[in-house]
């Protein structure tokens, strides 16, 4: 399977982008066309040049035998005949030869439209993404309920559009990506913000389409989010702290502590985490910032070696928008594969 | 919570089809674009300003995984499918 989803099932609703693939194919089917007649019209050259041959060295014969005025004039015709075949054989392969050109010239300049138009995808979808951003900063300072209802109903608008344009754009640049190298990253470059106040709320300008009208020659950028300049949630801090929080065992000396300071450790009694029990029954109250550490032994880290193996680093994450989701989930392959994956318990095996 | 794309050094690439976060630590489902049968949780870490993931081996802590994992994807199902 080449993406998440299965790519035939994707349906490229995009009319324009349909309109570009057509026009590829076909630009490739003419091109082909075209090869093959010219490949024809050669070898029917190259047929009357051995005919051509064949009719000169039979007059060279004829004239060595003394033949009659009569057949000397009959090979003469003959040779004149062929002659003229071959010259126009030699015209049209020149013809067929300036209409590949030209063919080949159109399939690469559709070919750069396209990738010129999926480009402008991508710009859309950055336009997309700052007026949500606007839009939200201006639903959180509204104070008038019918204006912020407004906002909201724009804002679910705005969302769901983009959330098509991601979808067109992954399956678009999986299909481009597939012809051409892996590039360098780049950040998606952000429009200047506009100041939005809630007493002077602006028309939002709807990014168009026709703007994808002026192909020029590019390379494509893959637009890959830069994962340091995504929000981030604050991670976890137990790398000051080197013990792996499941396998957690209770240190051999009890801190001296005071009985003021809360539990801070975060966590839900609720949930069936093993040992986890045995430790908040070991140990005292903890508030991990103001811990003594000079009176506690910390285990030492159990990193294995074959977790240090397995360290993978992550280049890039990318969003995937809701309507990959709906199909990744109806997928026949993948739940059923990933169900039996988690429900592989009891057997013993596990990955 | 929001799915998704994970391209690995190595490159791999996978779906990240589920995250919870236990003691500070956050795991990760994810599933092969390429590959559907290769699935695996793992424990996404940070290092120098670089993230990696870590596969979990520990059978005990993997069974524990797989049963909270099973009740979002479940969850998850609904909301999408």
């Amino acid at each position: 399977m080449d993406e998440i989803i299965d790519l035939e099932e994707v349906t490229i609703e995009d009319e324009t982008l349909k309109d570009f693939m057509k026009k590829d194919e076909e630009s490739e089917r003419l091109l082909n066309d075209k090869i093959n007649e010219i490949v024809k019209e050669e070898e029917k050259l190259t047929t009357k040049e051995e005919e051509l041959k064949s009719l000169e060295e039979s007059n060279r014969e004829k004239i060595n035998t003394n033949a009659s005025a009569d057949e000397l004039i009959e090979i003469a015709g003959k040779i004149k005949e062929v002659e003229e075949e071959l010259s126009s054989i030699k015209e049209n392969i020149d013809t067929l030869s300036k209409e590949k050109e030209e063919l080949v010239e159109t399939k690469n300049s559709v070919e750069s439209s396209k990738k010129e138009y999926i480009k402008s995808l991508n710009r859309t979808s950055s336009n997309y993404k700052e007026q949500l951003q606007k839009i939200s900063e201006a639903i959180e300072v509204c104070d008038n309920p019918t204006l912020k209802q407004v906002l909201e109903d724009v804002q679910n608008k705005k969302n769901e559009e983009l959330e098509e344009l991601q979808e067109k754009r992954i399956s678009e640049l999986r299909s481009v990506l597939k012809e051409e190298e892996p590039e360098e990253k780049t950040e998606i470059e952000l429009p200047k913000e506009e100041n939005v106040s809630v007493n002077e709320i602006k028309p939002i300008v709807e990014p168009t389409i026709e703007e994808k009208e002026e192909p020029v020659i590019p390379e494509i950028d893959i637009p890959v989010v830069d994962s340091k300049t995504e929000e981030k949630t604050p991670e976890p801090v137990l790398d000051d702290i080197p013990v792996n929080p499941i396998t957690f065992e209770a240190p051999n000396e009890v801190p001296i502590l005071d009985n003021n300071i809360n539990t801070d450790l975060n966590v839900n009694s609720s949930d069936d985490v093993i040992n986890l029990d045995t430790i908040l029954n070991s140990v005292p109250d903890t508030n991990l910032n103001v811990i003594n550490t000079d009176n506690i032994v910390v285990p030492e880290l159990n990193q294995t070696d074959s977790q240090a193996e397995n360290k993978i680093r992550i280049i890039y994450e990318k969003d995937v928008p809701a309507a990959v989701l709906n199909q990744v989930y109806s997928s026949s392959k993948i739940m059923p594969s990933l169900n039996n994956y988690l429900e592989r318990i009891n057997e013993g095996s596990f990955n | 919570m929001n799915k998704k794309i994970i391209k690995l050094e190595n490159n791999k690439e996978y779906f990240s089809i589920s995250e919870l976060e236990e003691n500070g630590i956050k795991y990760l489902l994810l599933i092969n674009i390429d590959n559907e049968e290769d699935i695996k949780i793992v424990k996404k870490v940070s290092n120098n300003n670089e993230e990696y993931i870590i596969e979990i081996e520990n059978d005990d802590i993997l069974i524990d995984l797989k049963n909270k994992f099973k009740s979002l994807v479940e969850e998850d199902k609904k909301n999408y499918a």
